[in-house]
């Protein structure tokens, strides 16, 4: 992705190792002086073969590879991808199980949020903010480890439904840590609001009217500060977002302030549903059967990951392995929005930037093959393994 | 301005007397949560024989290929599971498994379970393949190490009645 | 040794400059930021509040190699990624360890293709692995402990 003023202006490379964020990627920002003029993105530095090896592992095991995409939203990854076998295979998983799923959900959007904040914060030099919220974020990494068994990665989900099931001392135990969070939810709005370096830092920064987000084709969070009110679990709801439904949340000032304020505003919301789901949780059984081979078929599934709108694309031809599974996940698209909203600003602003938008490199590598019809091979795995030796040897 | 530093310290000065939330491992280790799922056991029977018998279940749901079976046949008079067939060879590679606990779900008779052990660094890659009597349970008593010699005709199911088969 | 046999604990220490020099390299090693993927998630973890790592002397994650003398390669490294961490390794100065943090570092984890570097210790010599995905906070500062043994084990004549 590039947007770039050429002749000669100056390039400064950041990356793919460096202080402003945990993962790999390689940034040039064209400068003159201090002012930004131009951005070019380069990504591709964590990319697994998901997709490839997701098409040799059967079914179920492919709910444990396809969680990994992603460390911090991984329940969601898994919940896509069930949910979209499920429609392959006909099969509707028992209310319990999506109120499970949808509570797990949102436990994971709260503890992505407070992760971002922190991460943001550390951007900004504000560390204090950063050992905080992690320190809070501890709360909701216990309540998932005593409900799931692990911090990251919880496999909860199994095709038909979830395998852990929630009793009363548990409830107990995520009010309290409910309660907890929200005053200190609370408490960061407030510093958020009026705290004025932070506010220097981040008032008009990176702003972007809502038809430059339409047009950038920005999603999730990011776009819903610029007033663009696009959230999929209130346009097409899934598991369990029909019994219990989420407000929209949206900000109109399209600035960095405005991600800050709407992300913690959605955690506030985040609670609210908790609670609900909490006070009245389904009964039932946990799960239902699902065939070894599922049916022929192609099917889209769409979920609202923490950063945005997550697509699965899941195509079977009746065997016991999927044949085809695309992933397109939301970070890929709030990228283009950096490199136009980045122009004009200084470049120490740009980390703050970057951070803004919550870039989750591990989601973003997916390959694009480019389809040139004369050339085309197929590869085995042992084909694509020796060419990968050799082209960065 | 000055509003803004002196909040600021206002909050800095309040978490001096706060209590700190470290836990000093490793001379305080907080016990983890009951479903954590940590370093594997292959269980055993109240009088010592293994649950696993060999089938291999485990190996072919992992998603990683983390696990190594081989199968052999009980006797009577050296029995290591009930039914006809026992794991020779069971080795698990520490540094493939991704702990997911689907070899907990896929096993029959509840043989391996993930515990609590979450300790695992390892010097060089070969220290890392833990063999089966690395993950076996220890025995309470010595008259119940396996192999054991039993009675014949007693241990001929191999998996155990279940009481909600549905469970 | 005399001194300690004749007069007992006096709360003075008599040692080795070995012994020294190896157990203040292990209280004062400064970890390089190289967090990749979700381990760097428990990384971070790890050096915020609950779980503190600064209590072993590794308050700070230099960002800079030339600043640093841990590498805790946390995370998967693609065969894209692969050069730039040996250039970053080869930056740092002597002496210098590496831990290989979680099952991706250490031996390709689940990823078992053509993407992905199978063991960091193709690239560069690892001192200590650590097994989870992710591993626990605790995991990992009980990994870094076990580089404290190791280190502490180190000889005069075999240091670089």
């Amino acid at each position: 992705m590039e947007k770039q003023d050429s002749n000669g202006k100056f390039i400064v490379p950041i990356g793919p190792q460096h202080p402003a964020l945990k993962e790999p990627g390689h940034f040039e920002f064209a400068v003159e002086g201090e002012i930004v003029t131009g951005a070019a993105v380069r990504l591709g530095y964590v990319h697994r073969g998901i997709e490839k090896g997701a098409e040799a592992r059967n079914w179920t095991q492919n709910i444990y590879l396809l969680e990994r995409v992603c460390g911090i939203c991984s329940h969601i990854h898994a919940t896509a991808y069930t949910l979209g076998v499920e429609k392959l295979a006909n099969v509707v998983a028992p209310p319990r199980a999506q109120a499970i799923r949808t509570l797990v959900a949102e436990l994971e959007r709260i503890h992505s949020h407070l992760l971002w904040l922190g991460v943001a914060a550390h951007e900004g030099g504000f560390d204090t903010l950063f050992m905080f919220s992690w320190r809070d974020r501890e709360t909701v990494m216990d309540l998932l480890e005593m409900i799931t068994g692990n911090r990251v990665h919880y496999s909860t989900n199994i095709l038909g439904g979830v395998k852990i099931d929630l009793d009363d001392e548990k409830i107990t135990a995520i009010r309290k840590g409910l309660d907890f969070l929200e005053e200190r939810t609370h408490h960061y709005l407030k510093v958020i609001n009026t705290d004025e370096t932070f506010l220097g830092r981040t008032r008009d920064v990176g702003t972007m009217s809502r038809q430059q987000a339409e047009e950038l084709g920005a999603v999730g969070p990011t776009a819903r500060a610029s007033g663009v009110p696009r959230d999929l679990r209130v346009e097409a709801p899934y598991a369990g977002y029909h019994e219990f439904p989420v407000r929209l949340i949206t900000a109109t000032e399209g600035d960095l302030h405005a991600r800050f304020v709407v992300r913690m505003n959605e955690c506030l919301d985040c609670y609210r549903v908790i609670r609900e789901i909490l006070d009245r949780l389904p009964g039932g059984e946990l799960a239902t059967r699902v065939p070894r081979r599922i049916p022929e078929g192609e099917t889209i599934s769409r979920v609202e990951a923490p950063r945005g709108e997550l697509v699965y694309f899941i195509k079977s031809t009746g065997g016991d392995k999927p044949d085809r599974i695309k992933v397109r996940t939301p970070s890929l698209c709030n990228w283009g929005t950096v490199t136009s909203v980045a122009v004009g600003h200084k470049l120490a602003d740009m980390p703050m930037l970057l951070a803004g938008i919550d870039p989750c490199f591990s989601c973003n590598d997916r390959m694009v093959r480019v389809n040139r019809p004369d050339q085309s091979q197929t590869w085995s795995w042992e084909n694509l393994r020796q060419y990968g030796i050799e082209y960065y040897r | 301005m000055f509003r803004g530093i002196l909040e600021g310290m206002r909050q800095t000065l309040r978490s001096f007397f706060e209590k700190p939330v470290t836990i000093q491992y490793p001379e305080q280790k907080r016990p983890v949560r009951a479903r954590f799922k940590g370093r594997h056991v292959l269980k055993r029977y109240e009088n010592g024989l293994e649950k696993c018998i060999g089938c291999a279940l485990c190996a072919a749901a992992c998603p990683a290929d983390a696990i190594f079976v081989e199968a052999a046949e009980n006797t009577d008079e050296r029995r290591f599971s009930p039914g006809e067939r026992y794991a020779s060879t069971y080795e698990i590679n520490m540094l493939r498994c991704i702990y997911c606990g689907f070899c907990e779900d896929a096993c029959p008779t509840e043989a391996i379970v993930l515990g609590d052990n979450y300790e695992l660094s390892f010097m060089d890659r070969a220290a890392s393949i833990y063999t089966k009597d690395m993950l076996l349970e220890p025995v309470p008593a010595v008259d119940k190490l396996t192999p054991q010699s039993t009675p014949p005709g007693v241990f001929t199911r191999s998996v155990p009645e279940m009481k909600d088969p549905e469970d | 040794m005399g001194i300690e046999q004749k007069t007992g604990n006096m709360g003075v220490v008599t040692t080795t400059l070995e012994q020294v020099v190896n157990w203040s390299r292990t209280n004062s090693m400064w970890p390089m930021l190289f967090g990749l993927a979700c381990c760097a998630i428990e990384m971070m973890a790890a050096q915020a509040s609950n779980y503190d790592m600064s209590r072993f002397g590794m308050e700070l994650m230099r960002a800079s190699p030339r600043q640093s003398d841990l590498m805790i390669v946390a995370g998967r490294v693609s065969r894209k990624m692969a050069p730039v961490l040996r250039q970053l390794y080869d930056q740092m100065p002597d002496p210098k360890w590496v831990i290989a943090m979680g099952d991706c570092a250490s031996c390709g984890g689940v990823f078992n293709n053509y993407a992905i570097v199978q063991g960091v210790d193709e690239i560069v010599p690892v001192d200590v692995y650590v097994a989870g995905c992710p591993p626990r906070p605790e995991g990992l500062i009980h990994g870094i402990m076990t580089l404290h043994e190791k280190v502490k084990q180190e000889q005069l004549t075999k240091w670089k």
